[in-house]
C-alpha cells in the first residue's frame, strides 16, 4: 500500500502500491493548474496630480487638496499632491498644518515646487519630512503620462 | 523618437491680478522645453493677456525709469512662447474666447494668437494628451 | 471623453456676466456635443438653491435687463442630460436644506468624492 498526502492536507491518499502512485502524480502532472486567485483582486487603479495653490491659513472655504489626496490614497490610487504659490507655506517643518501631515502619513506622494519655496524664503533643506522638492517640469511629465491633474 | 503629445491649458486669470498667471506661463514654458505642442484657450480675464495695448511705465517708488523698470507685460510672454516653439519647430495654439475679448474690449491683440470659442476648447482638449484647467477666484 | 465640471468658486462677477462663465461654458461646450457632468462643492452647492433673485441691479440710470438666473441655468444643464451633483457636506455646513433645492440634484458625501472622481476619465476643477 502506498499513500500521498500533501502538507496542506490532513488525511492521506491510499492508493494499492506504489505503481498506483506513480500512475496518479504522472496523471495530475498533465492536467492544466489552475490559476491562483487573489484574495483581493486588484482593479484598475488610477493616478492623481492634485495641485495646491492655495494655503490652509486663509479661511480656505472647503479646505484644500490635502484631504481628498489621502482619501484617493485610501482608495487605492497613485496619489501626488504638489504644492506650488502660497501652496508651500505649510511645509516648514515647524508649521502646523494637520491635513498635510495626514496627506504624509497616508502615504500621499507630496511634492513642493522649489521656486515657489524660493520665492517665500522656505528653506528646502528643513521642510517636514515627506515633502520632497520638485521642479515644476514634473507637472509637465506627469500630464504628460496621463495622470489626472485638479489645479486648486 | 514619438513626438510627444500636445498638452493643452485653460487660462482665466487677468494679467497682474494672480499668482496663478506667472505659474501658468511657468508651465507652458516647461511643456515647450519637453518638446509639446501646447494649446491655450484663454477664457474670461486671461483674453487680455494677449491684449497689444499693455504698455510699459516707469517706477518712481522703484526709483527706476522705464527701461530699467523693464516692467513685464503678458503679451511679451506670449511673443516669447510662439518665438520659442517656432525655434524648437513646435506649435503654440492661443485661443481667446471670443465673446469675452468682445465684452472686455482687448481684441487688438499681438500676432500669432487667434480667436475662436468653446468649440475650439473641446476640440483643443480632445486631440491632447491631457488637459489642465487653472481656473480663477 | 466624459468630462466631470467641479465647480467651486460661486458668485464671481455673475452679476456682470449674467450667468456662471463655468456653467456657461459647459452649456456651450454640451451644445457641441460634449459630454459632460458637473459636481457642486464649496460655495457652489449654492447654484443649487431655488428661489434665487438678483433682478434690480442699477446704476444711475442704467438697469439691468438680464440678471443672472443660475438656478435656471443649472436647470436647464439637467434638461440636457448633464447630470449634476452636489456635496451634500458642503450644504450641511452652509445651513442650506435639502428641501430647498431645485429638482435633479445628486448629492454625494464628500467621504465618497474619491469614488466620483474615478468614474470620470476627465476632471476639470474650475
Amino acid at each position: 500500500m502506498a499513500a500521498l498526502r500533501r502538507v496542506d492536507e490532513e488525511t492521506a491518499v491510499l492508493f494499492d502500491d506504489a505503481s498506483a502512485l506513480t500512475r496518479h502524480l504522472e496523471a495530475e502532472a498533465e492536467l492544466p493548474r489552475s490559476a491562483p486567485t487573489a484574495k483581493h483582486e486588484r482593479t484598475s487603479m488610477s493616478r492623481y496630480l492634485l495641485i495646491e495653490s492655495r494655503d490652509p491659513y486663509a479661511g480656505n472655504e472647503t479646505g484644500g487638496y490635502a484631504a481628498l489626496a489621502g482619501q484617493l490614497k485610501s482608495a487605492g490610487h497613485d496619489v501626488a499632491l504638489f504644492l506650488v504659490q502660497n501652496g508651500v507655506l505649510p511645509v516648514r517643518a515647524e508649521a502646523r498644518c494637520a491635513e498635510l501631515r495626514d496627506a504624509i502619513g497616508a502615504r500621499v506622494e507630496v511634492l513642493a515646487d522649489e521656486f515657489s519655496l524660493r520665492e517665500r524664503g522656505i528653506d528646502a533643506a528643513r521642510v517636514l519630512t515627506g515633502v520632497q522638492v520638485a521642479p515644476i517640469a514634473l507637472v509637465i511629465e506627469r500630464l504628460a503620462a496621463g495622470w489626472k491633474t485638479l489645479w486648486h | 523618437m514619438t513626438k510627444p503629445q500636445p498638452l493643452t491649458f485653460v487660462l482665466m486669470d487677468a494679467p497682474f491680478e494672480s499668482d496663478r498667471t506667472t505659474t501658468a506661463f511657468r508651465l507652458l514654458e516647461a511643456a515647450l522645453e519637453q518638446g509639446h505642442d501646447v494649446n491655450v484657450f484663454a477664457y474670461e480675464g486671461a483674453v487680455a493677456l494677449s491684449f497689444a495695448r499693455q504698455a510699459r511705465h516707469p517706477n518712481a517708488v522703484h526709483g527706476r525709469n522705464e527701461a530699467d523698470e523693464a516692467h513685464p507685460l503678458a503679451r511679451e510672454w506670449i511673443a516669447a512662447l510662439l518665438q520659442k516653439a517656432e525655434t524648437k519647430s513646435l506649435k503654440v495654439d492661443w485661443v481667446n474666447c471670443g465673446l469675452c475679448v468682445d465684452e472686455r474690449g482687448v481684441a487688438e491683440t499681438i500676432s500669432g494668437v487667434r480667436r475662436g470659442g468653446p468649440p475650439d476648447f473641446w476640440a483643443m482638449a480632445e486631440r491632447a494628451a491631457n488637459t489642465l484647467v487653472i481656473a480663477t477666484r | 471623453m466624459l468630462t466631470l465640471q467641479i465647480i467651486e468658486t460661486a458668485y464671481r462677477a455673475t452679476l456682470e456676466e449674467q450667468d456662471d462663465p463655468v456653467m456657461w461654458i459647459t452649456h456651450a461646450m454640451r451644445g457641441a456635443g460634449a459630454e459632460l457632468a458637473v459636481l457642486l462643492r464649496g460655495n457652489a452647492v449654492s447654484y443649487a438653491v431655488a428661489g434665487q433673485d438678483c433682478s434690480g441691479l442699477q446704476f444711475g440710470a442704467w438697469k439691468q435687463a438680464q440678471p443672472p438666473r443660475l438656478v435656471a441655468d443649472l436647470s436647464s444643464l439637467l434638461a440636457k442630460g448633464v447630470e449634476v451633483l452636489a456635496v451634500e457636506d458642503d450644504l450641511v455646513e452652509r445651513g442650506i436644506a435639502t428641501a430647498s433645492l431645485t429638482e435633479g440634484i445628486q448629492l454625494v458625501a464628500r467621504a465618497k468624492l474619491a469614488e466620483v472622481l474615478e468614474r470620470f476619465p476627465r476632471i476639470w476643477h474650475w
